[in-house]
């Protein structure tokens, strides 16, 4: 028994000594740094890319789901893993990274000598404090997706217009089910995050400026990537009578786009362009995923032109181009009379004559 | 489709992937062992399930790699907790976490086409209203329930070893004196357990939704733990609870599409709410197996 006592206790002295050196570390991490200065940030070793001037380049990529997933989370990473082997850079993935942990991992990378942190989503914006703090010292911080309000002085932000895509692809779906004789569509969410809910909003006010009496079914799995709900979901909207589906998911965007083509409906793609998936699910194509402004971003990098504490917001234009959406004019019947339509209410967006409603 | 006929066609096809897995659970409590490593069984099942579909380009050679893995998963668990003596809970926690990692590894690291089961619509009977299209109208591994439960009935309730089963559940002291083999026979319900907990999850994967994505049992297998609970350790009630888990998740995503605004949160919680209710309400109301979790080691009473 004193064997035991003697155990325990030595157990507890080792696991107090651990505390104490942890809690002396978290203060020293916290101090400020050298983030915020405008221009091409200079860190304490070098400048872009290279700011540790460890003689390589290394992109550390924080994202929050899935970066295999086929969908928006792979997709940020399409357009700039070509580019970042050319350059001969390095490329270092933190995926499925749960908001909470976020702070963490972004000092993690900044420990094994990333040069960018690159946050793929705003939902990781707990990470930016660290831009702060001496660990991150010779790090420049990115932060992609849905916020138009600077989150930190000291990280390059990039976005599209949300409440603007997300309304001119409700004006897109509006178009499709006039010509469809229809009058309902759905939404399916993973979470009830805010970006999710003011895109459904905003999705919904598109929608009934083309058909004013068209009603919008919104449910909310809980998952991007749980494809059984995604699929449950879908088949009880087209039950309610929705003849087009926004799959406004991750992971699960192909289940819930299959589900609506067996119950005779068509999906809008969230994200990218997937009308030509070969199966013909998607009627229309939602484009704002954040794979072009990180690619951007990085070849400001790699010019030592990346200004932190400064946003770049991409504007919804008649280019078909992200941000933006676009008719699948190969699915879609009449889809070129339709997408004709859609350019006209996007070039009104983007000269400020289409009101867009409350952001 | 009225919304009775879509909450209870969605009730039915969240329900039958617990309802077979139920089955094995059902066997391997009245054996006295807590399982708690279904949620692996199942996950390993559903990946396995996808990747024999993909390889035999069959949904019956899916279905029976999936129930092989859900086995190969209880042997694992059979033989350290009834042969070497480890932690039952500790042993199902870490196959639960190794199943997790090992299937999104794979899923990874692999790329498998899709395939699904073909629906299967009884004549006639899919015309009953509001349940013929629920209960008449599935893929056809749904159907395989009809000859699952039956079995499980069977083998648990009519046969020589579900009598031994039953007994070491209740007293392996006294079956042991008997001549019973207890480890074996908790062995041999967990392996039961494993490989109807593999159906249910290439179930899932092969029958509803035709491809695996991570973590895609997501708590299912929990919410079978609490089935057996709610059906106090009799198969009828099992079953139950598993269908009234399978509604609640139904009417989670079914409610909003029939116009009905209820807060997305609550909704999703309320499966686990109604477990935890379950477990409340009924875990001391129903006569659980005297032996139930409890380790058997000859000669230590």
């Amino acid at each position: 028994m004193l064997r035991t006592h003697r155990l325990a206790a030595a157990a507890l002295a080792a696991l107090l000594a651990l505390t104490t050196a942890a809690c002396a570390d978290n203060a020293e991490e916290s101090s400020t740094g050298d983030g915020g200065s405008g221009g091409g940030r200079e860190t304490s070793e070098g400048t872009q890319p290279d700011t540790n001037g460890d003689g390589k380049v290394v992109i550390g990529v924080i994202s929050p789901g899935d970066t295999d997933d086929g969908q928006y989370y792979e997709d940020f990473l399409v357009p700039a893993r070509p580019y970042i082997e050319e350059q001969g850079w390095e490329l270092t993935i933190i995926d499925q990274v749960n908001p909470a942990d976020a702070l963490t991992q972004a000092r993690n990378l900044c420990r094994q000598g990333a040069d960018m942190v690159a946050l793929a989503a705003v939902e990781l914006k707990d990470a930016l404090p660290a831009a702060d703090e001496d660990v991150c010292a010779d790090s420049v911080f990115t932060i992609f997706g849905d916020a138009e309000d600077q989150l930190s002085p000291s990280a390059a932000q990039a976005t599209g217009q949300t409440v603007e895509t997300q309304y001119l692809t409700g004006v897109a779906a509006g178009l499709v089910l006039q010509s469809q004789g229809g009058t309902t569509a759905g939404f399916v969410g993973g979470p009830e995050l805010d970006f999710a809910v003011v895109s459904a909003s905003a999705f919904e006010r598109g929608m009934q400026s083309v058909l004013p009496d068209a009603e919008l079914l919104v449910t909310y799995t809980g998952d991007f990537d749980d494809s059984g709900k995604a699929r449950e979901a879908t088949s009880s909207q087209i039950g309610s009578g929705a003849t087009l589906i926004y799959a406004y998911l991750g992971g699960a965007t192909d289940a819930a786009a299959s589900a609506a083509l067996e119950g005779g409906a068509l999906a809008i793609s969230p994200g990218t362009d997937k009308c030509d998936d070969g199966e013909g699910r998607y009627g229309i194509a939602s484009m704002f995923a954040s794979g072009g402004y990180f690619l951007n971003m990085l070849n400001d990098f790699a010019e030592g032109d990346i200004t932190v504490g400064e946003t770049t917001v991409y504007e919804v234009g008649p280019d078909n181009e992200t941000p933006g959406a676009k008719i699948c004019t190969d699915v879609v019947e009449g889809g070129d009379e339709l997408q004709a339509q859609l350019e006209e209410v996007a070039a009104g967006i983007a000269d400020g004559s289409v009101d867009v409603g409350e952001r | 489709m009225d919304a009775l006929t879509t909450i209870m066609g969605s009730a039915m096809r969240q329900t039958a992937p617990l309802a077979f897995a139920s089955c094995g659970e059902y066997t391997a409590e009245r054996s006295g062992t807590l399982n708690i490593s279904i949620e692996g069984m199942m996950l390993g099942g559903a990946f396995f399930g996808v990747v024999g579909t993909a390889v035999t380009d069959t949904v019956v050679g899916g279905l029976v790699l999936g129930s092989f893995v859900g086995l190969l998963v209880a042997v694992v668990h059979a033989n350290f907790s009834h042969r070497l003596s480890a932690n039952t809970f500790v042993v199902g926690l870490s196959l639960n976490a190794l199943m997790l990692g090992l299937t999104s590894f794979l899923l990874e690291s692999t790329d498998f086409s899709s395939r699904r089961a073909g629906v299967l619509e009884i004549p006639l009977l899919k015309e009953i209203p509001v349940l013929g299209e629920a209960l008449f109208s599935n893929r056809w591994p749904f159907y395989l329930l009809v000859v699952v439960i039956p079995l499980t009935r069977f083998l648990v309730d009519r046969t020589r070893w579900g009598l031994e089963v039953r007994s070491v559940g209740e007293d392996p002291q006294a079956a042991d004196v008997t001549g019973i083999d207890v480890n074996k026979r908790r062995r041999q319900s967990l392996y039961y357990c494993g490989l109807m907990s593999g159906l249910g999850g290439a179930y899932l994967s092969v029958a509803e939704v035709g491809l695996f994505n991570q973590n895609m049992v997501a708590g299912g297998g929990f919410l079978v733990n609490a089935a057996v609970i709610f059906g106090a350790w009799r198969l009828g009630g099992t079953l139950a609870g598993c269908l009234l888990f399978g509604t609640a998740a139904s009417v989670q995503l079914a409610l909003p599409a029939l116009g009905h605004t209820i807060t997305p949160q609550l909704l999703i919680a309320l499966p686990y709410v109604l477990a935890l209710a379950t477990m409340v309400a009924f875990a001391r109301r129903g006569r659980q197996p005297a032996a139930l979790a409890q380790p058997f080691e000859r000669g230590i009473a």
